[in-house]
């Protein structure tokens, strides 16, 4: 039996102290058990841009790690002529289209760009807003000053020195990065990481948009129809995509490129509410 | 709860414990009172005394509660238990009344386990 304390009682053929001194770890034992609990349940499902770990199988193809398939850009386009190439493909059904950047400047606004801004060539919604305060989801940096803050979505963008960088991280130096060399930064969710898909709880078919990138180049990726997160994100894959993240999609999302000296909307426009944080990646000549 | 039974070297010690109100540790000493003001003072330590009411008396010893170092009581004659003043009244209410010392810490776990019991 062990020694009783002098703070301690105990029950006579009970042979447990009936003193606090237990509750504590007690407690303690509880609340890590719970946790660990919670942590088991909850995070195969309940978090979004999982990655699968299935245990792998014979006859079911497994994913390869990232050998990038694709071997050489899309664009053959290598003078210095300043345009959005649009290129048209189907992949698994998935109508694609494909706009390409060339010699041009990309950026980060906010606010919506004008159509009479004859510098800039292409633009679409990048970060989402919040329903509840109208403010940006998730870390932004315009021009080296963060705006916003806090990690929302796991995919990322960060524009450096003119470069555009995509990828899916939790925490980015990039960030830091990007506030220290007047670059940009924003969140959204990660479609492909590293040539694998990555699963999103968002099950509904919209409009897809996606900032993608494949043997160096950069390009947004739009469906034609409807598609949901999962068929969009693995037709990139089988693209060839090798990063890419989510740009506001959808019938109400604003954004265009502009094609022989003419605008055109990716999709068309609707009349909705516009919201001054609305952010946006944009694509400038270079002036 | 029937007898318990105490014995050393020369002595034996039978006590019915529902007359039992509570033992007190004295150095290698126990004393034992009952309810009639019987005090008996044995040579046995305190931790050998509950030792031998966990054996003899099991659950049915639950009455029965050792606080601190020094002390065992029976619960049945629980009358006051100040935490503020550290003291501890045990009553048949009929005329024997004692008052025994004991800690903060350990007279507000025998108040609170008393309370939960009666929940």
């Amino acid at each position: 039996m062990r020694e009783i304390e002098e703070n301690e009682i105990r029950v006579i053929g009970s042979d447990s102290p009936q003193s606090k001194k237990w509750l504590l770890p007690l407690l303690c034992a509880v609340a890590i058990g719970i946790i660990i609990l919670v942590v088991m349940l909850v995070k195969p499902n309940g978090t979004s841009e999982q990655i699968s770990t299935e245990e792998p199988t014979i006859f079911e193809p497994q994913d390869e790690i990232c050998t990038p398939k694709a071997q050489h850009k899309f664009s053959k386009y290598t003078g210095n002529e300043s345009f959005i190439e649009k290129l048209d493909t189907i992949i698994n059904d998935v109508s694609l289209s494909i706009f390409i950047p060339h010699n041009l400047i990309p950026s980060l606004c906010v606010g919506q760009p004008s159509k009479q801004d004859s510098s800039l060539m292409m633009c679409a919604q990048a970060a989402d807003i919040r329903a509840d305060n109208k403010k940006i989801v998730g870390a932004f940096v315009l021009k080296g000053k963060p705006i916003a803050w806090g990690l929302s979505k796991h995919g990322y963008c960060a524009i450096i020195n003119d470069t555009v960088i995509v990828g899916r991280s939790e925490n980015s130096p990039l960030f830091e990065m990007a506030t220290e060399k007047q670059g940009y930064f924003f969140r959204q969710y990660a479609l492909v990481d590293s040539c694998r898909l990555v699963e999103n709880n968002l099950k509904n078919k919209a409009l897809r948009k996606a900032l993608c990138q494949r043997c160096g180049e950069t390009f947004i990726a739009t469906s034609a129809n409807d598609e949901s997160m999962h068929d969009f994100s693995l037709a990139l894959v089988d693209l060839g995509v090798e990063n890419a993240i989510a740009l506001d999609g959808g019938k109400f999302s604003f954004g265009w490129y502009v094609s022989n000296n003419t605008t055109i909307d990716f999709n068309e426009p609707l009349k909705r509410t516009i919201y001054p944080n609305e952010t946006y990646i944009v694509w400038r000549k270079n002036q | 709860m029937g007898n318990f039974i105490v014995s050393n070297s020369t002595e034996l010690l039978c006590l019915p414990v529902e007359n039992l109100l509570y033992v007190k540790a004295d150095g290698n000493y126990s004393l034992f009172v009952t309810k009639d003001k019987v005090e008996h003072l044995f040579c046995i330590q305190l931790g050998k005394v509950e030792q031998e009411m966990n054996k003899q008396l099991g659950a049915n010893g639950n009455k029965l509660i050792r606080i601190g170092k020094s002390l065992i009581i029976n619960r049945d004659y629980i009358y006051l238990i100040d935490v503020a003043k550290q003291k501890l009244v045990l009553s048949d209410c009929s005329g024997v009344s004692y008052t025994l010392e004991a800690s903060r810490e350990a007279l507000k776990s025998l108040k609170d386990y008393i309370e939960s019991t009666i929940k």
